[in-house]
């Protein structure tokens, strides 16, 4: 990844209303340098659910609403990349997780990565008809990421003192000519 | 007739759709894009309506789907919607959904598709250059 493929980055805490101005700054960019709209369209909603994934769950320090002028910032930011290589776009999203979140994303992305297409088809309409819906969403944000990129997706968690963990996340959405994309195209 | 709702009207934000509900007509509209963090917060209001409207309906009813993106959240809350709608089959009344897409568009048109193998309200799939 070198600075040329980057179209966006940012560090910092992440808010409802970061959230609106990142978005509305890649959907300018996408129009502006992506012809085709299939790939527009899951980029920025593979995006939309990174992000909202990083502001559900992080822990309370990360995410605020409105900062105030002198306020300590948190130890650890949440990350985000978004980018352009010979694979497609590339997503990289982070943030810090406790353990049990950790664990449970741990399970969760290995299940969901050992899936066929079929399968996870199958497993998000499963979840979408029968799941809970809490204040958290519905979980089926990373099946949906998965299911609009070129899966598997790539995660690491890596430990930061204490109960904590940085998790991070990477996800292809590869355009009409890519490597990735031909790949697929052969399976 | 005095227990029928009134009209349903919300305007659009840049992650929430226009929602304008006409209970005379018959006619729902679904307009915009649907990407609140919570969608819960958003849909209950508009499930409490439906749930009132269902009850004293017209003879038929159409829900104008035309959206250019919903996330997962909101995903659950569409379904709920249809599954609602479905009680007016049972009251023997005339229910669809129009699903609009863009052309070039895979991704909304299969959503359709798959929301039509999971309710009994018929969906018919429309496509338009530009939503």
């Amino acid at each position: 990844m070198t600075a040329n493929n980057i179209i966006l980055m940012y560090k910092g805490v992440i808010s409802r209303a970061l959230i609106d101005s990142l978005l509305q700054l890649t959907e300018s960019k996408l129009e502006r340098i992506e012809g085709v709209k299939r790939v527009r369209k899951r980029v920025f909603s593979v995006l939309v659910e990174c992000l909202q994934n990083v502001y559900l769950h992080s822990p309370q320090e990360v995410k605020y609403e409105e900062a105030q002028a002198g306020d300590v910032l948190p130890r650890y930011s949440a990350l985000l990349v978004l980018g352009r290589d010979d694979n497609g776009y590339f997503i990289i999203t982070g943030n810090p997780v406790d353990s049990e979140k950790a664990r449970w994303l741990q399970n969760h992305i290995e299940k969901l990565n050992s899936m066929s297409r079929e399968e996870l088809e199958n497993f998000y309409m499963q979840m979408m008809s029968e799941g809970g819906w809490d204040e958290k969403g519905a979980g089926l944000g990373l099946i949906e990421i998965i299911r609009k990129s070129q899966g598997p997706i790539e995660y690491s968690l890596e430990p930061v003192d204490g109960n904590f963990y940085f998790f991070t996340l990477k996800v292809i959405v590869p355009t009409e000519n890519s490597q990735a994309s031909q790949q697929a195209q052969n399976e | 007739m005095n227990d029928m709702v009134k009209k349903l009207e919300i305007e659009a934000t840049p992650k929430t759709p226009m929602v304008d509900f006409d209970p005379e007509s018959g006619v729902l509209k679904l307009e915009g894009r649907s990407i609140p963090e919570n969608a819960f917060q958003f849909y209950e209001p508009i499930l409490q309506w439906l749930d009132e409207y269902v009850n004293n309906a017209p003879p038929s009813t159409e829900l104008v789907f035309k959206l250019d993106y919903f996330n997962t959240s909101s995903s659950k809350a569409l379904l709920s919607m249809f599954r609602k709608l479905e009680k007016l089959l049972e009251a023997g009344k005339q229910v669809k959904i129009k699903w609009y897409y863009e052309e070039g568009d895979e991704d909304m048109k299969e959503a359709g598709i798959g929301y039509s193998n999971l309710v009994k309200v018929p969906i018919e799939l429309v496509e338009v250059p530009e939503l």
